[in-house]
């Protein structure tokens, strides 16, 4: 029986790589299928969470509870979802009443009637963190068949999710963005002053500096920095250039 | 039509008693207002300030910058090398006319070696004097197709800019703006998001920035898709994104309230 | 190789094969392509993500100067530093 379902789930997995128009939409239907794995009934919520290049990340649910507790777990930055995809290692809490980790994101748990928990690390890249979170509604929820089972559903999951990641790439992380528009005001600033100095073109002076760069063993920031402080161009300097 | 509530006036982007549809092209100058007013774009641009600042300066010739950008055909000091660049940007927008407005209008470098011997732009000139500045330069930038930006500089001495201050600024705004250019191309719409760090599913944020265009513009659910992606594609940015912005201007998330007028 | 004297592959070969070590290079770092396009803009990089995607292809001739920002945004970022 579960050999039967894992051929239909690969097939459905990909199928969803080749149709879904987005990440988001990927990732809703692994939770969906996951959620059907584990039995029609609706007493069992599906979620997963993806962190992609340290940014923030997409989460996905098979229902609407499910959606609600994956927030608050992001309002905590913890629990045991987040556990799982950034240690990658399976979180098993057959009792939330008896459990005394993450107790913030548990006692918001049971509020909402969950009972016991599964977090299942799915591999990625090693830029990324994916785990697989199953919320259920009565203790002892997850037998060892269980839990087998979704090790080997999260490891389908993991050849699929590879290949979605690559195909939506990630975006672009604001902090990056930010890091790198700070460094490239700099490089502009000294591109500027070589490409006067010299009489010449940006890519020219990017040359130029790169070259200063390799040469000095130095990052181009530092290089950049230091010729827009007045130092570092060869050539008449302008006086008193100075902040 | 009624008259909207100020925090959804951004969005409803005609006279009234126009047709809702023709929002449209409005609607992609916002968002691409959105995109220009990010906080990164203004630190991008206040760097600039502040290197030409630096390196403009000499002891005794001490350079003020800033960088004002037309929104909403108005012109709005965006950003600043220090306090007293921003006061001079925001007097001279206040006048609506002045060398940096003009250089701004025209496209074209405009110097004023001394404001004494200045006619033009009376008003302002006078108010400039009496606030210190003796020679200005101006600098346009072509920020991102329909956006324009000048870098203003400021001297309290006469002639206080050389042939070679004027080359070093217009390569610094060159740059710089071609720079801004090709990742306004490219970058998110969104600011960082802090702590909470949940990506809002496409589906709900599109649906919500859809209801929100019905509401605002009375007009269909097609009609408002269709704005959410004529914005997307024209200015590529993922649907989500635009949709993001929407919702977060509605919201009156702190950051996006300073951009819009109540 | 020329068989008839020292000289090295014509300058287009040299891009070409300087093309795929970059490729190759690249898909062993695993670096999500949007993170290495946003340091390399940060080092001064001209050409947009989806130029550099196909670059990353081999689908696309980019400058000489731009391939070795490139590289350089792959070593910098590969060391580690976190920007």
């Amino acid at each position: 029986m579960a050999q039967d379902s894992s051929l239909t789930t690969s097939d459905q997995m990909q199928d969803l790589l080749l149709e879904s128009p987005g990440f988001p939409e990927f990732l809703l239907g692994l939770a969906t299928i996951s959620a059907s794995l584990l039995g029609s009934d609706g007493s069992v919520t599906c979620t997963i969470t993806v962190e992609r290049d340290g940014g923030p990340a997409t989460v996905a649910s098979s229902s609407e509870e499910g959606r609600r507790l994956d927030e608050t777990q992001y309002a905590f930055d913890d629990g045991p979802c987040l556990t799982a995809a950034r240690q990658q290692r399976l979180v098993l809490i057959p009792d939330l009443k008896s459990d005394h980790r993450w107790s913030d994101y548990l006692e918001a748990a049971l509020k909402e009637g969950v009972r016991s928990v599964l977090a299942v690390p799915i591999p990625t890249d090693p830029f990324s963190h994916a785990g697989l979170n199953c919320y259920a509604n009565r203790m002892g929820a997850f037998s060892e068949e269980t839990v087998a089972l979704l090790g080997e559903h999260a490891a389908a999951m993991s050849r699929v999710l590879r290949i979605a990641l690559r195909l939506h790439g990630a975006e672009i992380h604001p902090d990056h963005l930010r890091a790198a528009l700070k460094s490239r005001a700099v490089v502009d600033a000294a591109v500027s002053l070589i490409m006067l100095q010299q009489h010449g073109g940006r890519e020219g002076a990017l040359e130029v500096l790169q070259l200063a760069a390799k040469s000095g063993n130095r990052r181009m920031q530092e290089v950049a920095t230091d010729i827009v402080r007045g130092a570092g161009l060869p050539g008449p300097r302008r006086d008193g250039g100075q902040e | 039509m009624t008259n909207p509530e100020p925090s959804l006036e951004s969005f409803s982007a005609l006279p009234q008693g126009a047709p809702a549809i023709q929002a449209s092209p409005d609607m992609e100058g916002r968002l691409q207002e959105l995109v220009l007013v990010s906080k990164d774009v203004i630190s991008f641009l206040t760097d600039l300030a502040v290197l030409a600042s630096a390196r403009l300066s000499t002891p005794g010739n001490r350079i003020h910058t800033g960088v004002t950008v037309i929104r909403r055909k108005r012109p709005e000091a965006l950003a600043s090398s220090d306090a007293a660049a921003r006061a001079l940007d925001e007097l001279q927008n206040g006048f609506g006319d002045g060398p940096c407005l003009t250089a701004l209008r025209n496209g074209t470098t405009l110097l004023v070696p001394d404001l004494t011997d200045e006619r033009r732009w009376a008003p302002y000139v006078k108010a400039a004097q009496e606030n210190g500045v003796s020679s200005i330069l101006a600098v346009p930038m072509d920020l991102s197709g329909e956006a324009e930006g000048v870098m203003n500089l400021y001297s309290g001495c006469s002639s206080g800019f050389t042939a070679e201050d004027i080359s070093t600024a217009e390569a610094f705004a060159s740059q710089a703006a071609s720079s801004l250019r090709l990742v306004l191309r490219i970058a998110q719409l969104s600011e960082a998001r802090n702590d909470l760090a949940i990506a809002m599913q496409s589906r709900t944020v599109i649906d919500m920035a859809i209801g929100a265009i019905m509401a605002e513009n009375r007009c269909t659910r097609d009609a408002a898709f269709k704005i959410l992606t004529k914005a997307s594609s024209a200015r590529n940015i993922k649907l989500r994104e635009v949709a993001a912005a929407v919702i977060s201007s509605i919201s009156g998330e702190k950051q996006i309230d300073t951009y819009f007028d109540e | 190789m020329n068989p008839f004297g020292t000289e090295g592959p014509e300058p287009a070969d040299r891009a070409v094969e300087e093309r795929r070590g970059t490729a190759e290079r690249f898909r062993k770092t695993d670096l999500p392509l949007a993170r290495l396009w946003t340091y390399y803009y940060g080092l001064g990089g001209g050409i947009d993500e989806m130029s550099l995607d196909a670059y990353l292809h081999e689908a696309l001739d980019i400058p000489a100067g731009q391939v070795a920002l490139i590289a350089m945004a792959m070593t910098e970022l590969m060391e580690g530093e976190s920007l």
